[in-house]
């Protein structure tokens, strides 16, 4: 098999730039909450200062067991980023990163500790929160289109799953540990939850971890456009990614925390229903009812 | 060896090996009879295997005219087995067990005189799928066998014990291989006699109350197959299992027998509303639980889905029913799974979904769909079996079974603890070989997109209760005097066997490529058209890749990077953080739902369960009525 080396390259920068990507839109996030809440806030690169201020810092742990989990997650959430990137499975890369979350939440189990203890509890609450909607979206990405290799899903998917990128801005929010969803990491409870036994390069390692995370779900949100125009596919992509950002600040900003069981019984039902309701449509097109 | 030989020795050798237990007295020489029996069953399996495969065919055929007088000796031990039911049900004095046993014994007496004399051919067929089985039973289930002579070692009744252990394996075999129906109902027969055996071994009252309960939801299982093979009698004029299934004839009413047969198949695997048994059966010792769970029993019932799943293409409704039966399963044991505390009692309910899911399988119906199903129940055998092996040899150990117990169980058990992470890994997560069949199982169910609902909350779930009990046992103080895994204070015996399935589950995952090119594919391609490929990198289907091989390394790679950082010096250790209170705590679990809310959630689902049988038997008729209109 005759190896593209463009093809190879950009998807090597791809999975390289991702998190710096990511680094750079936390850091524009940080400025417009800023400004939303009439500070001046940090510089846009302060995520990078802040992550690189982490890897020098002494090595502090309970355990060996947080070591394991800390490198195994940032690990799956790369490989699953980079399976992205390479044109694979999605489902596959919904898995593997699905996995990394897993690993992140025993490692925050593996140190016995109170507070790590209640933010993994609910770290797996959020799982069982936002897992079964993205799943959900994926599979009908592929029940539309007969596959779910990311190289051949070239369409344009926005007009025909605009219930489904709906139902994952609630994903979104969680992943990113934003208001009304940050039950797991609450500062003002649970002293950050899962993190809360994490500090220097480790910390830093599950920090990176959900940049890569973060990068896998954008990742996901830019499939739902494409165009033949490599120029256009690119701006509609950027689009896509600006807006939901900009909608989940605005989330952020304007609603308190929920509660845990407010959050399942909110997120889950609406999630799902979105779905159905746009399966519902495709189902309906497919039998030439519209 | 000639491959009658084989086929004879795998069935036969379990039952002469479980009678050589039973002049020996309590003790050591009980491992004897146990190990031989287990080292020739395990041999005799591989052999099976690699006999086919040099041979190039798909399947073999035994004739009866081959095996003189076997003919008669089943009959008559079959007439025997459903006499002795008969009697036990009137020894306890219960009313459904006694019906249970006549409603098999007077119809199966018709029916052994209506088919007198006439030759039903070929008794036995070993195919590929047979093969997969008789190898989950007889390796898994020899290697649970060895791990009970420890833990069994202070039990009263140790030989009546293991030649019933025994005599089950034979029984699995039998079943797996017969194709003479007649065959199937009695080998099916014994399991029911063999568990309800074993489950009752500890003969204290609660004991008794879940042997019973067992036996009469299985012997009613029993009556739906009894009753399905006379109606196949009457309807296709043959008991060759193999020729119903390529019967052309099939529709209509002729297809009331495949939804009893189904109906039998529910209630081996214990799937939603028949799951009570295999609940209760938890209180039989754990070796017999992993047995039950793993590579016996329940998983008779999903082969048998798995064996009727290409006649079940000729009514989609037939087969979308016994899809939602399955779905449910998978769902309501998943979330059920969150609010138990039992160790126990959260695997069989992991146990029941899995089955669920492979009955969803056998539903969907497609070719894509019966790969995942047989990849499934071969991964969930091992995982299942180390699972329970290790709650076993904690009970043993330390007398503890509720999760909440066993909170840092890392720091006293590592050994274990690690065995059990690999258990769960294997079970839940990529890139593991059973994770392989869920892959494929997410592709398969976009061609029934109802599914995939039920799919998508039962996998959050599964995650949910596995990573939460995990979570608990790893939950390790500040590393300090640790014992290294090689110093964890337990038996060799139990050290080995889990080891061994540890091992196996990760081997196993390595070769996901091979065994579908190799042991799955070869029946698929026979009933469905083969649709997953193996490559050297993973495995594909039309939908998508999968690239297991790729993904392990990366987690091996991982693996060795976190044990040559993994070792944190003494000056870099914390102390948990509790805002500068007392570092003493106690963490409650956390259970999702209160026990009012778990009695009604299990109330409406076993409504909606009975509704879906009831619709399963209704199926028929209703196809038979629509065609005379």
């Amino acid at each position: 098999m005759a190896v593209d080396w463009t093809q190879l390259t950009i998807q090597v920068l791809l999975v390289v730039l991702s998190p710096v990507a990511i680094g750079l839109l936390f850091g524009i996030d940080r400025k417009i909450t800023a400004h939303m809440q009439n500070r001046v806030g940090p510089p846009i690169i302060q995520p990078f200062y802040d992550l690189i201020k982490l890897f020098g810092k002494r090595t502090m742990v309970m355990n060996n067991g947080q070591i394991v989990f800390a490198f195994a997650c940032l690990f799956l959430q790369a490989a699953a980023l980079a399976l992205l990137a390479s044109g694979g499975d999605l489902l596959i890369v919904f898995f593997v990163s699905g996995a990394g979350s897993v690993a992140f939440v025993l490692g925050a189990f593996s140190a016995r500790s109170p507070y790590s203890y209640y933010g993994s509890q609910r770290e797996l609450l959020q799982i069982l929160a936002y897992e079964p909607v993205l799943l959900l979206v994926i599979l009908l990405i592929g029940y539309d289109r007969g596959t779910f290799t990311v190289s051949r899903l070239d369409t344009n998917l926005l007009p025909v799953l605009p219930l489904a990128l709906i139902a994952l801005m609630a994903v979104l929010v969680i992943k990113l540990q934003k208001s009304p969803y940050d039950i797991a990491t609450a500062h003002q409870e649970i002293v950050s939850g899962p993190y809360v036994e994490y500090s220097g390069p480790y910390l830093g390692i599950t920090k990176l971890a959900n940049w890569f995370e973060v990068a896998v779900i954008f990742g996901i949100l830019t499939l739902f456009y494409w165009n033949e125009n490599m120029a256009l596919s690119i701006a509609g992509k950027v689009a896509i990614v600006a807006v939901a950002l900009f909608a989940t600040q605005v989330l952020d900003n304007a609603t308190a925390r929920l509660t845990r069981e407010r959050m399942l019984r909110f997120t889950l039902p609406y999630g799902i229903l979105l779905v159905a309701l746009n399966m519902a449509l495709i189902y309906l097109n497919r039998q030439g009812v519209f | 060896m000639d491959i009658g030989t084989i086929v004879l020795l795998l069935i036969a050798i379990p039952a002469i090996g479980g009678l050589a237990c039973l002049p020996f007295r309590k003790g050591r020489l009980i491992a004897i009879p146990v190990l031989v029996t287990s080292a020739i069953v395990m041999v005799a399996s591989i052999a099976l295997l690699l006999d086919i495969r040099s041979r190039g065919v798909s399947s073999y055929e035994i004739s009866e005219a081959g095996l003189g007088s076997a003919g008669w000796v089943v009959a008559i031990l079959d007439f025997a087995l459903m006499l002795f039911f008969v009697y036990t049900g009137l020894r306890l004095k219960n009313r459904l067990a006694i019906a249970f046993g006549l409603l098999q014994l007077i119809p199966m007496a018709g029916l052994e005189a209506a088919v007198y004399g006439q030759e039903i051919e070929p008794a036995l067929v070993i195919d590929y799928l047979a093969i997969v089985m008789a190898l989950v039973i007889n390796i898994v289930g020899s290697i649970i066998c060895i791990y009970a002579i420890r833990y069994m070692e202070h039990d009263s009744a140790q030989p009546r014990f293991f030649a019933i252990m025994l005599l089950f394996l034979g029984a699995m075999n039998g079943a797996v291989f017969a194709n003479n129906m007649l065959w199937l109902f009695f080998f099916w027969e014994v399991t029911t006699l063999c568990s309800y055996l074993l489950i009752g071994h500890e003969r204290t009252a609660e004991a008794k109350e879940s042997a019973v309960r067992a036996l009469v939801y299985t012997l009613g299982g029993g009556v739906a197959l009894a009753i399905g093979i006379i109606l196949v009698n009457n309807y296709y004029e043959t008991l060759s299992l193999q020729a119903v299934l390529k019967a052309h004839t099939l529709g209509g009413i002729a297809l009331l027998p495949f939804a009893l047969m189904a109906i039998a198949a529910f209630t081996k695997s214990a799937l939603v509303p028949f799951q009570n048994w295999l609940l209760g059966a938890m209180v039989a010792p754990t070796p017999v639980s992993a047995l039950l769970h793993s590579s016996t029993m329940v998983k008779l019932g999903v082969y048998l889905l798995i064996r009727m799943s290409p006649a079940l293409g000729a009514s989609n409704a037939l087969a979308w029913t016994i899809a939602l039966v399955g779905g449910l399963s998978f769902l309501a044991t998943s979330i059920l799974a969150i609010t138990e505390s039992n160790a126990k009692r959260v695997l069989a309910y992991s146990t029941i979904g899995n089955l669920g899911l492979i009955a969803m399988c056998v539903g969907i119906n497609t070719s894509l769909a019966i790969s995942a199903a047989i990849v499934l129940l071969l991964f969930h055998a091992v995982s299942k079996a180390l699972l329970f092996m290790c709650v076993g040899v904690v009970k043993h150990e330390t007398g503890v079974v509720e999760i909440d117990a066993m909170s840092g169980l890392r720091d006293r058990m590592p050994f274990v603890s690690i065995a059990f992470a690999i258990g769960v890994f294997t079970i839940m997560l990529p890139p593991f070989g059973m994770f392989a069949s869920k892959w494929l199982i997410s592709e398969a169910a976009i061609s029934l997109p109802l599914l995939t609902f039920l799919l998508a909350m039962g996998f959050a779930a599964t995650i949910v209760y596995y990573s939460k009990w995990l979570g608990r046992i790893l939950a390790a103080g500040t590393e300090a005097d640790r014992p290294s895994p090689a110093k964890d204070p337990i038996p060799g015996i139990f050290r080995y066997t889990l080891g061994s399935l540890a091992l196996g589950a990760i081997v196993m995952s390595f070769l996901v490529s091979w065994i579908v090119r190799y042991m799955v594919n070869p029946y698929i391609e026979l009933n469905f058209g083969s649709s997953v490929g193996g490559s050297g990198t993973g495995i594909f289907s039309s939908l998508g890749e999968f690239p297991i091989v790729v993904l392990l390394v990366v987690v091996g790679l991982m693996f060795l990077l976190a044990i040559l950082f993994a070792r944190p010096k003494k000056d870099e250790l914390s102390q948990p953080y509790t805002g500068g209170e007392s570092y003493q705590f106690e963490t409650g679990g956390f259970y999702l739902m209160s026990r009012l809310n778990r009695d009604r959630f299990n109330v409406v689902m076993n409504l909606v369960a009975v509704a879906l049988l009831a619709t399963l038997v209704l199926i028929p008729f209703a196809i038979e009525v629509g065609t005379w209109l």
